[in-house]
């Protein structure tokens, strides 16, 4: 992985492939480095771009974020740096509500948009299981709700932490991804009450992916986000819990390779 | 040395079949209301009672939805003792700066607490325990930032003449102007506590605050805090000053050492099996990550993971036992510490106020003079009798 200078915020970038740019953000977990979705959408003809976010892994903090609007701004930034006038843009629970939020205040800069297990709206019905672990909370519970088949995550994550890593350096990623998380999403709780309105700035043609089993962020927050980004569709993938591009990366990124190559064949975009 | 007597206000009824969480979710259809108006006013007339055996201060603390602590507001308390005691120095561990908005009021009211008092309060700045911040919504992230800037605020309130503009990253204000002022110059003394974060032995050290650290760990890592605090006091270039040091834990004084193990064993495992369980939170960015990490390594040394008695007092969680043996561990501590200030806490769990009465008593008649009588001057710090450490 590469690092670049987000102004001032060293971050690490992985990149993989060639061909029109994909960038791909994210979730809480962190998951960026040689993870088997990168090289499924490399080999489908992208050129993935994978920044890790001030805070995550690696990169530096950036103590003064305060809510949603501050990353939105730093990931334009990221794109100059890296770049991008526009991209495919990818976006998996914490970055699917980011991709959703960059898609609203810079749609110049997104191509096509596919948010999977994006969290960002609030959905009476159902809601965000908490993630915080206040007192009471439930570990066996939360983690069944993210992973209902129970796949092994350790394993499905370990590219991230390279060869021979530290005991603790997955808890320590934790660790770090959790403050950043509550740094934007403590309390309004994991959303943005204004995005939900501002659905329809959306100009990219969307699909929304969402883990059919998906009990954290229930698949209605995807119906949700399918009904307010004009033109956007649906699409759930079976047996699959939050976590769709680390628990099913062939599947997941045939999705949006396919998505990609209809609005390219219907809608004209350019392959950059 | 300054002998405090401090409360907790537990909620001493919870129902056997409870089990649950103690912090922020504990059901409160498991608060009676009717029972609390005994409850309130027992604890209230304890203190009155440590007031008139010659304590020098009574101590207060502040928890918010849990029958741990029955102070979501100690000024409402401090404010009664205020009128109701004579002498005691009023301490009030709490004020948790980040939950209250605006942290203004918490310089009006203590001012309030300082004037109706005469000038006895003792005033805490505190960050706050983890759970309040899942009770009050405030994110745990901003709560170091958020308590710095409050504690200027409220140092400017008191200093400075008013009225002032205050304009920090969260609180900002065009009028700063409390009224009243508090009487004690340039104002009450300032108590911070902790856990043994660096940050905060600094802050005490740079600014004469007052220091005292939680007693839920066992006695090495309450130990290696004091000495990290007596070093960072010391390496500010400050004189050694038990004075502004605070120890604090549980105690329970009766005729004999078997008297006060049967009188006081099932209420200290009230207090860490009912009403502990559900504090052991690790809040995302409330702590540094390598504070965390570490924290949570040591969690065999924590109270509840301590389950026999005899380690329970090998671990110095409590001081439990006769006059005698309770004067010689207490003295040992101290000596320990260099801590000037003994925070006792003298009713603690389930214990019904005639224990805590009698305690009290004992404590007072049989224990505090020779304390004193020890320590004429305090404890003399470790670091004070080597060669290097020769500020005296």
């Amino acid at each position: 992985m590469r690092t670049e200078n987000v102004d001032g915020h060293r971050i690490r970038v992985h990149e993989q492939g060639s061909g029109q740019p994909l960038v791909y953000l994210h979730s809480g977990s962190g998951e960026v480095g040689p993870m088997p979705i990168f090289a499924g959408l490399a080999d489908a003809g992208f050129r993935v771009l994978a920044p890790e976010l001030p805070g995550f892994g690696e990169s530096d903090k950036a103590p003064r974020w305060r809510r949603i609007e501050d990353v939105v701004l730093h990931l334009r930034r990221t794109f100059d740096v890296l770049e991008l006038d526009s991209a495919v843009l990818v976006g998996s629970s914490f970055g699917g509500w980011l991709a959703a939020e960059l898609a609203v205040w810079f749609p110049e800069r997104v191509r096509a948009l596919v948010l999977v297990d994006a969290i960002g709206l609030r959905v009476d019905e159902a809601p965000i299981s908490d993630v915080f672990g206040g007192p009471g909370s439930d570990v066996e519970e939360l983690l069944y709700r993210a992973n209902p088949h129970g796949r092994d995550m350790a394993a499905l994550m370990a590219p991230v932490y390279g060869d021979d890593p530290p005991a603790d350096l997955p808890l320590r990623y934790q660790i770090r991804g959790m403050e950043v998380l509550a740094k934007v999403g403590w309390n309004p709780y994991m959303h943005n009450p204004l995005l939900a309105e501002r659905l329809t700035l959306i100009s990219a043609p969307t699909l929304v992916l969402w883990g059919a089993d998906d009990h954290l962020v229930p698949p209605a927050h995807g119906e949700r986000y399918a009904a307010g980004i004009p033109g956007a569709r649906l699409e759930l993938i079976p047996d699959c819990g939050h976590l769709p591009a680390i628990e099913q990366p062939e599947t997941t990124a045939s999705l949006v390779t396919a998505f990609v190559a209809e609005q390219r064949a219907t809608a004209g975009i350019a392959v950059s | 040395m300054q002998f405090y007597s401090m409360t907790f206000m537990p909620w001493p009824h919870l129902p056997e079949d409870y089990g649950g969480s103690a912090w922020v979710v504990c059901p409160n259809d498991n608060y009676d209301p009717v029972l609390g108006t005994d409850t309130y006013r027992g604890y209230l007339d304890l203190l009155v009672q440590a007031d008139e055996l010659g304590f020098d201060g009574i101590a207060l603390n502040e928890h918010h939805q849990t029958p741990y602590c029955g102070m979501p507001s100690p000024n409402l308390i401090a404010a009664i003792v205020a009128r109701t005691t004579q002498r005691a120095r009023i301490l009030v561990l709490g004020n948790a700066l980040p939950l209250y908005n605006p942290p203004l009021r918490v310089a009006e009211e203590y001012a309030m607490i300082d004037v109706i008092s005469g000038g006895r309060l003792e005033a805490g700045m505190v960050v706050g325990d983890m759970p309040g911040y899942y009770s009050y919504g405030i994110n745990p992230t901003e709560a170091r930032a958020r308590f710095n800037e409050a504690l200027e605020l409220i140092r400017q309130a008191w200093t400075r003449p008013g009225p002032f503009e205050f304009s920090g990253e969260y609180y900002r204000y065009q009028h700063v102007n409390p009224w009243p002022r508090p009487v004690q110059t340039p104002h009450p003394p300032i108590w911070v506590p902790g856990l043994g974060s660096p940050d905060t032995m600094k802050l005490c050290a740079e600014n004469d605050f007052h220091y005292v650290t939680l007693p839920f760990f066992h006695r090495d890592f309450v130990e290696k805090n004091y000495a990290s605090f007596r070093r960072t006091w010391l390496d500010a270039g400050r004189a050694p000053d038990p004075s502004r040091l605070g120890l604090l834990f549980p105690i329970y004084v009766a005729e004999t050492d078997a008297e006060a193990r049967a009188q006081f064993e099932q209420h200290y495992w009230y207090f860490t099996r009912r009403l502990l369980p559900g504090i052991q939170v690790n809040t995302p960015g409330y702590t540094a990550e390598a504070a965390l990490l570490r924290m949570m390594t040591q969690m065999d040394s924590f109270m509840t993971s301590v389950t026999d008695w005899e380690d329970v007092i090998a671990g110095g969680y409590v001081l439990a036992g006769s006059p005698e043996t309770v004067t010689e561990r207490l003295c040992e501590r101290i000596e320990t510490s260099g801590a000037g200030n003994f925070l006792g806490v003298f009713q603690l769990g389930s214990m019904p106020y005639g224990l805590a009465a009698r305690n009290h008593e004992l404590f007072a008649t049989d224990v505090m003079p020779k304390v004193r009588k020890e320590f004429p001057n305090g404890p003399v710090w470790a670091e004070a009798t080597t060669a290097s450490g020769g500020v005296r």
